[in-house]
């Protein structure tokens, strides 16, 4: 073998084992990032992985995440920002960056980071719901719809643009629309609980109980441990006067958060409207006790001295 | 549609920008978009401020005033979160201006840069303008900042505008003796107000039905002072929202008119609306290539992990399925700590036993007080659990002194600090926290006497 050619094998070796050397520094780097989430020892791996190879792209977005984890927004741009040069033609890069440019509440630069990604590719829903969210937050409400109909349109068949559209509808109280839409979700994936929660309520805006708790109790199949739909239901159960219904659905509320004074307030009424049609003893007892047990968390509470005196 | 049924044209009470629906309606509000539009095309002021407590329609002011003026005069910087470092706030507003990150480090540098951008656009025949949204956020330093922002000027002119808005704080401390010269270089200051009276609410529901295209009274005259209780005396959102609710109620129920009744109720659906759940945003990570283990070790390490993984993408898919604002799971105020400390530990049967203080510092100042903390046990068993309290002679002496009522109250705090430090009490979900709160009192009454 001639001398240049043992010089250039040579440098292929190297080069070749500092590329090996990058990736088990970085599989080294996952690993603590599983068992140590966000930790040190994940940085500085993933770190050595970069001297090994300061092309090694996978390695600056792990540390990209890292720092987005940690808050520090500014490593988390550094890194973030070298993977867009070393893949210029990779929409998510870009969705990555205006990420991070959005968490730090530059939206002007997220949005032009969303709108490169689209350059790259026109039909990336994400960064589409991306930029309509930061049209959401700088309350341009036409933009929003439009770039959420733009997503829609662009995967009719994609969940998130449309969860997204009924959700903007709904708090701008476009009820029929936001009803609409979350229908079209529900279509689509009959357990979203999301969207039946949210329907949900929409009904119990309109006035609609049935429909309300009907939805509500298959969100509640879906999330059995979730005190926000059990709140909701039980009190859509005690504006229907269905007292004892209230009553074991803000039990089981109680159960998992025992600190929820508006709650117990709702099983004191439900509870309270049960003994005034059965003055039984054990239920005048059952509601003493949990007015004191309120008095203690709030002992202003008014109503509760007021329901304590009419028990007296 | 609802509003076919009432004969009108269009929606009247949609929450959402829109310049026809706003003339003579809401007249601070009008007065705000009117003023803040004159003092950047006509009067080239330097500062505009709009101020108003929160859901009276700042945000849809700026909305408004952005979408009517002529976009081609102008290069235009929105900055909705302003409460981050000068540095980064220069930085968002070069990057909308010119379209380009600006990662300039030094203010000096980044003031250098925004000079000149702004003669640069006066060149061009435009100008600068600068909204902040929720500018209460913004530092005191950062005010200030701002205010030497302004002193770039050219002798005949403003070269930009700057339109201030924020909540009532803001306007406090505009007025502060200190932020005097920003005061000064004010050319409108607006405040948005609610709607103040029962007499102007009437009105601009009836403006709002006559501007869609009513031609007739749809709302009884008694509705009006429902609408103005429930509306939290006359928040504009509040009173569409009631109104437009009244309309698809009414054409449900096939009434001819909107009456106080009809308000009445749905009022009453509020009393307990929170917003909808919405989705949670993070970046998509790139989906990558498993690496090859290279070893045995790693073999099961990466098979550990592996499930670890499972385990974690399911615990994620639970969280972002379902990732609303949870109620809080504060605990209730802690009356205890002016009455007297108290220490217990509660056991699993097969779990060794850990103690935990009730009140630690109670506990401290009880020994600091040169008080003998000699210890008596109560112990019972709740479910499967053991709860031992160990409550320290002082405190009994203490509890002995005080009357049945007061004993009987610091028991109480006593049993629901113990069950909120003990979540495994209550975890059965057929577990009935008031039962075992109440067997936990009557534990410590039992001792205290």
């Amino acid at each position: 073998m001639l001398p240049g050619c043992v010089n250039n094998f040579c440098i292929l070796f190297i080069a070749m084992n500092k590329k090996t050397l990058a990736q088990n520094w970085f599989a080294e780097g996952k690993k603590y990032d599983h068992l140590l989430p966000n930790s040190e020892h994940a940085i500085e791996a993933y770190k050595q992985s970069i001297r090994n190879d300061n092309n090694f792209a996978d390695a600056y977005v792990n540390l990209g995440f890292i720092y987005l984890a940690r808050n520090d927004y500014d490593e988390a741009l550094k890194y973030f920002q070298k993977v867009t040069t070393l893949e210029p033609d990779n929409a998510e890069t870009f969705n990555n960056l205006g990420y991070v440019y959005e968490k730090m509440s530059r939206l002007g630069s997220a949005k032009q980071m969303y709108e490169k990604a689209l350059k790259i590719n026109p039909e990336n829903i994400e960064a589409i719901i991306n930029i309509a969210k930061i049209f959401e937050l700088e309350g341009n409400y036409k933009g929003a719809v439009d770039q959420y109909k733009k997503a829609i349109d662009c995967n009719p068949g994609a969940i998130s643009p449309r969860f997204c559209l009924a959700v903007l509808y709904d708090t701008h109280d476009m009820f029929d629309e936001a009803i609409k839409e979350y229908e079209i979700v529900l279509e689509r994936d009959p357990n979203y609980v999301k969207a039946l929660f949210n329907l949900g309520s929409l009904y119990a805006q309109l006035g609609d109980c049935r429909e309300t708790i009907r939805l509500l109790k298959r969100a509640l199949d879906m999330n059995p441990h979730e005190v926000t739909i059990l709140n909701k239901l039980g009190e859509m159960y005690l504006s229907v006067s269905n007292y004892s219904a209230a009553e074991e659905i803000l039990k089981q509320s109680i159960a998992l958060n025992p600190f929820q004074e508006e709650v117990h307030m709702s099983l004191t009424q439900a509870q309270y409207a049960q003994y005034r049609l059965n003055p039984e003893a054990s239920k005048k007892e059952e509601i003493r006790r949990r007015i004191h047990f309120v008095l203690t968390m709030n002992s202003d509470n008014k109503t509760c001295q007021e329901i304590l005196n009419a028990l007296e | 549609m609802y509003y076919n049924y009432w004969n009108l044209e269009k929606p009247p009470f949609d929450n959402v920008p829109d310049p026809s629906m706003y003339a003579e309606c809401h007249t601070s509000m009008e007065n705000a978009i009117a003023e803040t539009l004159f003092a950047i095309e006509e009067g080239g002021e330097c500062i505009a401020v709009i101020v108003g407590d929160v859901g009276l329609g700042k945000t849809m002011s700026l909305r408004m005033i952005i979408d009517s003026i002529a976009q081609e005069k102008y290069k235009i910087a929105l900055i909705t979160n302003p409460s981050t470092t000068f540095v980064q706030l220069m930085r968002e507003i070069i990057g909308q201006i010119t379209g380009k990150q600006c990662e300039e480090k030094k203010k000096v540098d980044l003031i250098e840069i925004f000079n000149r951008l702004l003669f640069k656009t006066i060149d061009e025949g435009k100008k600068v303008l600068i909204f902040i949204d929720e500018a209460n956020a913004i530092s005191p330093a950062n005010l200030e900042s701002l205010r030497l922002l302004t002193n770039m000027q050219d002798d005949k002119r403003n070269l930009f505008t700057m339109v201030l808005a924020g909540q009532m704080e803001l306007a406090r401390r505009l007025e502060q003796p200190k932020f005097a010269n920003l005061f000064q270089r004010i050319g409108t200051y607006n405040q948005i107000e609610k709607i103040p009276s029962v007499e102007l609410v009437k009105s601009y529901v009836e403006t709002r039905l006559k501007l869609a295209g009513g031609k007739r009274k749809i709302f009884s005259d008694d509705a009006f002072n429902t609408i103005w209780e429930h509306s939290e005396h006359g928040i504009p959102r509040l009173i569409n929202k009631i109104c437009k609710l009244a309309l698809k109620a009414g054409e449900t129920n096939e009434l001819t008119e909107i009456n106080e009744e009809v308000i009445q109720q749905i009022g009453e659906r509020f009393r307990k609306i929170t917003g909808p759940a919405i989705q949670k945003r993070m970046p998509r990570k790139r989906p990558k290539e498993e690496m090859v283990p290279s070893s045995v070790e790693e073999l099961e390490i990466a098979h550990e992990k592996k499930s670890v993984t499972q385990k974690e993408e399911h615990a994620e898919q639970v969280v972002e399925k379902w990732n609303m604002n949870k109620p809080s799971t504060d605990s209730p105020e802690d009356t205890s700590t002016t009455e007297a400390p108290l220490s217990f530990s509660v056991n699993k049967h097969s779990e060794p036993a850990v103690t935990h203080s009730i009140s630690d510092t109670l506990f401290a100042a009880a020994k600091k007080n040169g008080s003998v903390a000699q210890e008596e046990i109560a112990e019972t068993e709740i479910g499967a659990c053991k709860l031992r309290i160990i409550l320290p002679s002082d405190l009994m002496q203490q509890a002995q002194s005080t009357t049945r009522e007061h004993r009987l109250r610091l028991a109480g705090a006593m049993a629901a600090k113990t069950l909120k430090e003990n979540p495994q009490l209550t975890k059965s979900p057929y577990a009935d926290p008031v039962s075992i709160w109440s067997e936990i009192r009557d534990l410590v009454l039992s001792k205290i006497g």
